[in-house]
């Protein structure tokens, strides 16, 4: 899949709350329902959505003694 | 040519975000658009120049170009048919932000500034979003007076923590996370970063770059254009029962704190405290608690026994000093051992934390230290705590038949159970910090709660689970014995001066208002633990 097929699928992403929610619940299913055309690598790719977030923030720690 | 109204209400109706309107919406909306054509090469807008509408892509190619600083341009975005544009400036009342220019013949429907506002006040899920869709579309740039410092997991991960400066925040990225931050310089776009990740990471998440662009931009580690003051503000989203429970979490947390202590406390800890923390000064605490650790078991609970000796007058002359004072032993432990790492103490105050008054210190420098750092400060208030108590028993076996000596039992035994008590992690005492600190799990209370809110992940997040379900327990427990105990005294002062059904009525009052109190409370903290759409990011 070429750059531009990709930037396309993130634009349908973005574009379309409908496809969000497919990705959601099925990544591979609805990345290859657009019609785009996947390599083996690429495919993993989709597959290996993380839903995990990769930073927060982090909460104001105050060390209290309570009374 | 898309003359007739009704051709204009069904492209609208496919096109997204007009779809979220009603049908009656949709067709004023329709009413108002006019339709226009460019010719391939024309510019529809020009970067930098102000403008008060925004288009609709009937028909044809265009491109999104933006003007590098050494005067080149870059494309961001090819659109088609159906997509919106130029609705940033009318958004953020602010220049254009990109060049628009017709690549084929193209047929536009313009949509003024004064409409689309009356549109997004209209309808709420059309508001939420274009607001969305402006947010994706965001090139987002990191705040200026940001530091960064790395460090490594237990697990071996490598993560860096964000502090900004000025206003004491701390965000903790990991590696992935890293590498979109690194990236955040206003020139990549939401799109740029996700295909950079999938080269990098080999991984399709747009839904993870946009969540990590947004945690930040609600943290204030971007800079986020406002919003245009025109723009409907409505508070409908949140529901009476998030702004009570939003309240009565501000009373069951509230707190007054003074900021400027560091300096002071770094003196005094330069001045000769941390002699304490060298291995000869351990060792001589370490001796004393267990000395008076041994004294007052071997004792045989002498401070129960000292109850009898002591008048009311002489426990609350005494005690009450001789408390507080444990409690600023408690507070100066965790600050100077905080000074021994090398970090930063926020402020320290006092509050009501839930079931009861407390002192505490802001220790959120901490989280640029090292796991075992930021246990040993989290440790080093109960240990206090028995210091005080042993310093206390050990004083009263020197003088056992003095007057001061059951007193000194009764201080020794409430440090101790201030000790214990502090260790509990079902609340944000010091054994929170320990178990969160220990299992490297940052934010325990919000993440367990946010499990407790996803049936879904409850199979794989089991820790988190248990950690909401005995949290809740325990505050339930808590709760009804705390209760019960004010309803008793409180009832028991009354009624010196009223009769008793009276009494019993009245002391049920503060009582009732204390539970209704803490169930919002409970409430707050699980609505405060989502992620998700309540939050404001512009």
């Amino acid at each position: 899949m070429s750059r531009q097929a990709v930037e396309q699928l993130i634009d349908r992403w973005m574009n379309d709350p409908s496809f969000r929610n497919e990705v959601r619940s099925d990544p591979e299913a609805a990345v290859l329902h657009t019609g785009a055309d996947l390599t083996d690598d690429e495919l993993a790719a989709a597959r290996s959505v993380d839903w995990n977030l990769p930073g927060e923030e982090l909460r104001v720690r105050t060390n209290k003694s309570g009374v | 040519m898309m003359t007739a109204d009704s051709e204009k209400v069904r492209f609208l109706q496919n096109a997204m975000p007009f779809g979220r309107l009603q049908d009656e919406r949709v067709s004023w909306l329709a009413s108002r658009l006019e339709e226009v054509g460019f010719s391939a090469g024309s510019v529809v807008i020009r970067e930098g120049e102000r403008g008060d509408s925004c288009y609709l892509v009937c028909d044809g190619e265009l491109e999104v170009v933006i003007n590098e600083a050494d005067c080149r341009e870059r494309t961001l975005a090819t659109l088609g048919s159906g997509a919106l544009f130029g609705e940033a400036a009318l958004l953020h009342d602010g220049p254009r932000n990109a060049t628009v220019r017709a690549l084929t013949e193209a047929k536009l429907l313009i949509l003024h500034r004064a409409d689309l506002l009356e549109a997004m006040r209209n309808g709420p899920a059309f508001a939420g979003d274009l607001l969305d869709l402006l947010r994706t579309r965001d090139r987002p740039r990191r705040r200026p007076g940001i530091a960064t410092s790395q460090r490594v997991s237990s697990t071996g991960e490598r993560m860096t923590i964000l502090t900004d400066l000025q206003r004491r925040v701390y965000f903790r990225l990991s590696s992935q996370a890293r590498f979109l931050w690194d990236r955040m310089d206003d020139r990549h776009t939401l799109r740029d970063l996700t295909v950079e990740f999938l080269y990098e990471f080999k991984t399709f998440s747009p839904q993870l770059v946009t969540e990590t662009v947004r945690s930040l931009a609600i943290a204030g580690f971007l800079e986020v254009q406002p919003l245009t003051e025109d723009l409907p503000v409505s508070d409908a989203t949140t529901a009476w029962w998030q702004r009570t429970a939003a309240r009565a979490a501000r009373i069951l947390e509230w707190r007054v704190m003074i900021r400027n202590v560091d300096a002071v406390l770094t003196w005094m800890y330069d001045a000769g405290i941390s002699g304490l923390f060298t291995a000869g000064g351990q060792a001589i605490l370490a001796a004393v608690a267990i000395a008076g650790i041994c004294i007052f078991c071997f004792s045989g609970g002498c401070a129960i026994r000292s109850l009898e000796l002591c008048s009311d007058f002489t426990l609350l002359v005494f005690l009450v000093p001789a408390w507080i004072l444990t409690v600023i032993l408690h507070e100066a432990g965790h600050a100077f051992t905080v000074k021994t790492v090398g970090c930063h103490i926020g402020g320290a105050g006092v509050g009501w934390y839930w079931f009861s008054p407390v002192a505490f210190v802001d220790t959120s420098d901490l989280w640029r230290a090292e796991r075992r750092e930021r246990i040993a400060v989290s440790i080093a208030g109960p240990y206090a705590s028995v210091l005080a108590g042993s310093v206390a028993v050990l004083w009263s076996s020197i003088a056992p038949n003095s007057m001061l000596a059951p007193l000194l039992c009764q201080v020794a035994l409430l440090s101790y159970i201030q000790a214990v008590l502090n260790l509990n992690p079902l609340l944000e005492y010091d054994g929170y910090y320990v178990l969160m600190d220990w299992l490297e799990a940052p934010n325990l209370r919000s993440h367990a709660f946010r499990t407790l809110r996803d049936f879904r992940s409850w199979r794989t997040h089991r820790l988190e689970l248990v950690y909401a379900a005995a949290s809740l327990l325990y505050i339930g427990l808590v709760s009804r014995l705390t209760v019960a105990l004010y309803r008793t005294h409180i009832q028991a002062w009354v009624s010196h001066w009223l009769p008793r059904a009276l009494a019993s009525g009245l002391a049920r009052v503060p009582a009732m208002v204390l539970t209704v109190l803490i169930g919002f409370g409970v409430l707050y903290d699980i609505q405060r633990s989502r992620r998700g759409p309540h939050e404001k990011w512009h």
